[in-house]
C-alpha cells in the first residue's frame, strides 16, 4: 500500500502499475468465472439457490452428525454396558443370584471372560439375540451352559467385544469365571475363517468346550457378510476329543 | 449477553411470513436431508460391497478357510432341466432330461442332488453324448458305484443314478469335456393322487435344506462313495454328506432352469384344470386332451410344480381297475372312492395336540402360512375339546404342560401364543413328537395329533420309528408347509400316524386346505378295509390305512394266476356299519395299462422297507428289495442305475474336477435363517461411522466451494473499487 501511494504520487509509473493490477485481476477474475454478474454463481444463481445450497448444506451435516453419531452410539452402549455389567457382576457376587444390569434388562450375566493377554475382561450375556449383543458377548441359549460339560458357545460384534479374537492364537489362555466365581481355563486349539454356510458347531463336545464366533472380516464397512471368525479353545487338562468343527471341509482345519 | 438479547429481540419481531419461511426451511431441509442420505448410503454401500469382496477375497496366508466342496471358487458345471409328463387316466410316464453343460476349460464331473415325487418308480436311464445314447442298466448300489469309478478311471463317460431317500436322489456325471453338454434322462412311473374330488400331480423342483440333528462322526470315510454334500455325516444321519447339497448364496443368481411340459389325457371332461404354482399355458386338444408348459418358458428349481384337474360333474370316476401283463405276469392296480358318508355324527369330544415347526427353514413365507392355519384350526375347537400347541426348533416350548379344556381364556391365551412365534434355529423334531406322544391316557375323548412342518430333516427314518412306537390310540396329521416340503417324510408320517396329510404352499391356500383337513379329520370315513380277490394275489399296501372323507383306496397286486378274473370286493366299516363295493376285474384282452407292473415292484419295496424300520431282518429285506428292483429295473435304496460310455475320451491320466451342483434355496424361505444358525455379529458401526465422515466431507466441500464462490465475488468487488480507485486517482492527478 505505501509502494502504491509513492506511486499515486509519482503518476507516470502509477498508471502502469494500476493497468498492470487491473489486467492481473480482470485476467484472474475471468479465469474463475468468466465476467458474470453474482446471481449467477455455478453454485446457485440468485437467493433461492443460495439458499438451496444452505439447505444442502446443513441437510448433508446433520445427516452426517445423525449418522456418525448412531455409530458412535453403538461403541458408547458396548462400553456402557461393560460398565454396568461389571458393577452388577461385583453386586452379584455379594448376594450369589445373577443381577439385572439395569431395571428394565431383559438379560444378565452368566460368564466374565477373560483373556489376560489381550487385556480382555469382559461379561457375558445371556442369550445372544441382537439386542443383548449390543451390550456384551452373548451365550448362545442352545449351547453348554458355562463351566458345564458340552460345548459352550459365545458371540460377539465383530467390531467391539469380539474384535481381540484376531489376536488370538493357538496355545492362548482364556479365562472364564462362573456365577459361584470358581473358574475355568480353556487353551485356544483351533482358530478357523469359515462360511457359515459349512459352519457346524456340535453342542455335546467329549471336552468342555468354548467356542467364541464373531463375523468376518474385521475390518469390513457392510455388517451380513457369510464368513465366520471361530475360536475353539478346550478345557485344560482334557485329552483331544471329536473333531470340534464339523464340515464338509473339516479335514482342512487339521 | 448481549448479542443473545439482540437475537432474541428478533425472534420475537419475526412476522408469519418469516415462521413460514422457516417452516418451509425446515421442511426442504428434512427432504434434502432424506435424499442426500440415500445417496450417500448407495455410495456407501457401493464402495464398501467392494471392500468387503476385496476382503474375503484375499485372506490371509495360512488362515483356514472352509468353504463348501469347491471352495466355492470353480465354477461348476450348469443344468438345465426338461421334464415331460405323458399323463393317462391315473398314471402318469415323466421324462426328466438333466443336461450338464461345462463351460470351463478342464474336465469335470457334476455331482447333483435333486427331488422326485415320493412314489415315483425310476426305471430308466439314458446318457446322451453328442449323436451317441448309451442306455443305463440297474445294478446294486456298490456294483453300479464301482462300474463308474472304473469307467471314470478308464477316462470313459459314464452316469450313475442313486436313491438317497425315495424323494431324493443324486446324479452323478464323470469326464465332461471343456464345453461339452452331456444330458441324462431319468424316466419314471407313479400313480396319481386323487383326493376330494381332484386329481393332483406334484412335481418336486426343490430342496429345503435338511437339518441334520446329531453330533459329527469323528472317522471320516475316505470311501468313494462319499457325498459332496455340506454337513459331514452325524451319529444320527449317517448319510448326511449325501443330502445337503451346496445352496445358491443369495444374491448371486437363481440357477438350474427347469421346462416342463405336460400332456395330459385323463380320460374324461374336466371342469378345472390348473397349475397351482406357476403360470402356464393351456392348449385344449381333440378329446379332452390338453397340452400344458410353463408360461415363461423356463424358471429357476426354486419351487414345487403342482398341476391338479377336476373331472366334470358325474363323469367322476367311482372306480377303475388297470392291468398290464408282462412276461407272462399280470398286474393290476385297483381304485375305489367309497360314496360320500351321509349327515356325519357330531364328533366327539376331542383332544387336539398341535405340534408346530418354528425352526430356520420356516423362517419367511412358511411361518405366515403354519400362523394362520393354526389360528383357523384354533377357531374349529369346540368347548369340550381339549387342546395343546407345541412349538419346536432347537428346544420344545409347549404352550401348555398337558392339554387345556377349550375356553375363551385358553383361546385367547393361545393366539398370542400363535402370534408371537418366530422361526429361528434347528429342527430337533424327536423331543417335539416325544412330548405330543407322551401325555398320559384321557378317559372319553379321541385323540389326535396335528403336526405343522416342512419336514426338512434328515433322519426321517428315526422319527418314523418313534410315531410308530408311540402312537396309541391317537391319529397324528402331518401339514406340509411351504414351497419346497420333504413329502416323503409327511406322508409316511401320516401314514405311521394312521392319519392323513395335506400340502399348504402358499398363504392364500390356507383357508380351503385347512378347511378341507379339519372336515377330514373329524372322523375317518372308512376302517378296517379288506379286499377280497376272486384267487390268489399279492397285493400293497399289505395293511390298507384308515380312509378320510375324499381319499380313495389304492391297491396294487400282482395276479397269480394270469387267467384270473371275477368281481374283487372290498369290505370296510363306514359310520359303524359293514359297507362292501364289487369290481369287476377283466383279464385276456382289454386295455393294456403299461407301467402297473412297475408301480406293483415300487409299492412292495415300500412295504419291505417299511418292515425293516419295523425290525424285519436288515439282510433279508436287503436281499429281497435287491431282487425285486433288478427284476422291474428299478432305483431303490440299494439300486442303481449306471451308464457307462465305452470309449473312452478323456485324455489318459485326466482327472475330473468333481464339482457339487448348487442348488436354489426354495423361494421364500431365508438364508441366513437356515445357515446362519449363529446371531448377527458384525455392528452398522462402521458403516454409519463411514456414512457419517462421507456426509460431513460432502458438506465441508459445499461449504467451502460456495466460499470460493464468494471469494470470486470478492476478488470482483476488489477489482471495481481498484478500478474506481484508478479513475479517481487519475482524476486528481
Amino acid at each position: 500500500m505505501n509502494s502504491e501511494a509513492t506511486a499515486v504520487e509519482r503518476g507516470g509509473p502509477f498508471d502502469r502499475a494500476a493497468r498492470a493490477v487491473r489486467v492481473a485481476m480482470d485476467a484472474a477474475v475471468r479465469g474463475m468465472r468468466p465476467a458474470r454478474p453474482v446471481e449467477s454463481s455455478p453454485l446457485g444463481s440468485g437467493r433461492r439457490n443460495q439458499r438451496l445450497l444452505t439447505i444442502a448444506i446443513a441437510a448433508l451435516v446433520s445427516a452426517g452428525m445423525l449418522a456418525a453419531g448412531s455409530g458412535g452410539y453403538l461403541y458408547a452402549k458396548a462400553a456402557a454396558g461393560q460398565a454396568l455389567l461389571h458393577w452388577a457382576w461385583a453386586r452379584g457376587a455379594a448376594n450369589g443370584t445373577p443381577v439385572k444390569p439395569w431395571p428394565w434388562a431383559d438379560t444378565h450375566p452368566v460368564a466374565r471372560l477373560i483373556v489376560a493377554r489381550q487385556h480382555v475382561d469382559e461379561l457375558v450375556l445371556a442369550g445372544a439375540s441382537g439386542r443383548t449383543l449390543a451390550w456384551g458377548p452373548g451365550h448362545l441359549d442352545d449351547s453348554a451352559p458355562p463351566g458345564a460339560p458340552g460345548n459352550t458357545v459365545l458371540s460377539a460384534h465383530r467390531d467391539t467385544h469380539f474384535r481381540f479374537l484376531q489376536h488370538l492364537v493357538p496355545g492362548d489362555d482364556i479365562v472364564v469365571e462362573l456365577v459361584d466365581r470358581t473358574r475355568r481355563h480353556y487353551r485356544v486349539r483351533d482358530v478357523a475363517i469359515v462360511d457359515v454356510r459349512a459352519l457346524r458347531i456340535p453342542r455335546d463336545t467329549a471336552v468342555p468346550t468354548l467356542t467364541l464366533v464373531t463375523c468376518y472380516p474385521f475390518d469390513a464397512v457392510m455388517p451380513g457378510g457369510p464368513l465366520r471368525y471361530v475360536v475353539v479353545a478346550e478345557a485344560e487338562g482334557h485329552v483331544r476329543g471329536r473333531p470340534l468343527l464339523a464340515s464338509a471341509a473339516a479335514a482342512a482345519l487339521r | 449477553m448481549a448479542q443473545a438479547g439482540r437475537a432474541m429481540a428478533r425472534g420475537a419481531g419475526f412476522g408469519a411470513g418469516a415462521w413460514r419461511d422457516i417452516g418451509r426451511l425446515l421442511l426442504e431441509s428434512v427432504a434434502a436431508g432424506t435424499l442426500v442420505s440415500l445417496v450417500l448410503g448407495l455410495a456407501v454401500f457401493i464402495v464398501a460391497t467392494q471392500a468387503h469382496a476385496a476382503g474375503s477375497g484375499d485372506v490371509r496366508q495360512g488362515t483356514l478357510v472352509l468353504r463348501d466342496a469347491d471352495g466355492g471358487k470353480v465354477v461348476a458345471p450348469l443344468l438345465f432341466t426338461d421334464v415331460h409328463m405323458d399323463v393317462s387316466g391315473m398314471t402318469a410316464r415323466v421324462r426328466v432330461v438333466q443336461r450338464f453343460v461345462n463351460p470351463t476349460s478342464e474336465w469335470r464331473e457334476g455331482v447333483y442332488v435333486f427331488p422326485l415325487p415320493e412314489k415315483a418308480a425310476v426305471d430308466h436311464l439314458d446318457m446322451t453324448i453328442g449323436e451317441r445314447v448309451i442306455q443305463g442298466q440297474v445294478k446294486e448300489r456298490d456294483e453300479a458305484r464301482r462300474t463308474y469309478e472304473a469307467a471314470k478311471a478308464d477316462g470313459n463317460k459314464a452316469s450313475l443314478v442313486e436313491q438317497e431317500r425315495p424323494n431324493l436322489f443324486t446324479t452323478s456325471v464323470a469326464h465332461i469335456g471343456p464345453d461339452e453338454t452331456i444330458a441324462v434322462a431319468i424316466e419314471y412311473q407313479q400313480s396319481l393322487a386323487y383326493d376330494t374330488g381332484s386329481f393332483a400331480l406334484r412335481f418336486p423342483l426343490a430342496i429345503t435344506p435338511r437339518y441334520i440333528p446329531g453330533s459329527a462322526l469323528a472317522e471320516t470315510t475316505a470311501d468313494s462313495n462319499v457325498g459332496s454334500g455340506t454337513v459331514a455325516p452325524t451319529d444320527q444321519v449317517a448319510d448326511a454328506d449325501r443330502i445337503t447339497p451346496p445352496v445358491v448364496v443369495p444374491g448371486t443368481g437363481a440357477v438350474n432352469p427347469v421346462a416342463i411340459d405336460i400332456d395330459l389325457n385323463p380320460g374324461f371332461p374336466l371342469a378345472r384344470l390348473a397349475s397351482t404354482y406357476h403360470d402356464v399355458r393351456i392348449e385344449e386338444r381333440t378329446g379332452h386332451r390338453y397340452h400344458v408348459t410353463l408360461a415363461d418358458g423356463a424358471v429357476p428349481a426354486a419351487r414345487d410344480f403342482e398341476l391338479a384337474w377336476t373331472p366334470d360333474v358325474g363323469a367322476a370316476p367311482g372306480a377303475a381297475v388297470l392291468t398290464e401283463e408282462r412276461d407272462g405276469r399280470k398286474f393290476a392296480l385297483l381304485m375305489v372312492l367309497p360314496p360320500v358318508t351321509d349327515a356325519a355324527a357330531p364328533p366327539a369330544p376331542r383332544e387336539i395336540t398341535y405340534i408346530v415347526d418354528t425352526s430356520g427353514s420356516m423362517e419367511g413365507v412358511s411361518i405366515d402360512q403354519a400362523k394362520e392355519a393354526l389360528v383357523m384350526a384354533l377357531e374349529r375347537l369346540q368347548p369340550g375339546d381339549r387342546f395343546n400347541i407345541i412349538e419346536f426348533n432347537s428346544v420344545t416350548r409347549p404352550l401348555h404342560a398337558a392339554p387345556v379344556p377349550v375356553d375363551a381364556t385358553t383361546l385367547a391365551e393361545a393366539r398370542r401364543f400363535v402370534r408371537s412365534l418366530r422361526a429361528q434355529g434347528g429342527t430337533e423334531m424327536l423331543p417335539a413328537l416325544t412330548a405330543a406322544l407322551g401325555t398320559a391316557r384321557s378317559d372319553t375323548a379321541m385323540r389326535q395329533v396335528v403336526f405343522l412342518t416342512d419336514g426338512a430333516v434328515g433322519n426321517e427314518t428315526e422319527l418314523l420309528r418313534l410315531i410308530e412306537a408311540r402312537l396309541g390310540d391317537r391319529r397324528l396329521f402331518t401339514i406340509g408347509i411351504g414351497p419346497a416340503p420333504n413329502t416323503y417324510f409327511l406322508k409316511k408320517a401320516a401314514e405311521a400316524g394312521r392319519g392323513t396329510f395335506t400340502f399348504i404352499g402358499d398363504v392364500r391356500e390356507v383357508k380351503e386346505k385347512m378347511g378341507a383337513l379339519l372336515r377330514k379329520i373329524e372322523s375317518p370315513v372308512l376302517t378296517d378295509i379288506d379286499v377280497v380277490w376272486p384267487g390268489g394275489v399279492v397285493a400293497y399296501p399289505g395293511k390298507l390305512p384308515d380312509l378320510y372323507a375324499g381319499e380313495p383306496v389304492v391297491l396294487t397286486a400282482e395276479l397269480q394266476d394270469a387267467k384270473l378274473a371275477g368281481p374283487v370286493t372290498l369290505a370296510g366299516v363306514r359310520a359303524g356299519k359293514v359297507w362292501t363295493a364289487t369290481l369287476p376285474l377283466e383279464t385276456g384282452g382289454g386295455t393294456n395299462a403299461p407301467g402297473v407292473g412297475v408301480l406293483w415292484a415300487r409299492d412292495k419295496i415300500e412295504a419291505l422297507m417299511d418292515a425293516k424300520r419295523n425290525g424285519a431282518p436288515a439282510d433279508e429285506i436287503r436281499k429281497e428289495v435287491v431282487a425285486t428292483a433288478l427284476e422291474h429295473h428299478l432305483v431303490s435304496a440299494y439300486t442303481s442305475l449306471v451308464a457307462v460310455d465305452v470309449t473312452p475320451t478323456a485324455p489318459p491320466g485326466t482327472i475330473a474336477k468333481k464339482s457339487a451342483l448348487p442348488t436354489n434355496l426354495p423361494e421364500g424361505e431365508s438364508y441366513s435363517a437356515i445357515f446362519g444358525g449363529l446371531p448377527q455379529t458384525a455392528t452398522p458401526g462402521p458403516l454409519l461411522l463411514v456414512a457419517g465422515a462421507l456426509a460431513l466431507a460432502l458438506a465441508a466441500m459445499l461449504a467451502a466451494g460456495r466460499r470460493l464462490a464468494r471469494g470470486r465475488d470478492v476478488v470482483h468487488d476488489a477489482v471495481r473499487v481498484v478500478d474506481a480507485a484508478v479513475h479517481a486517482a487519475r482524476r486528481v492527478c
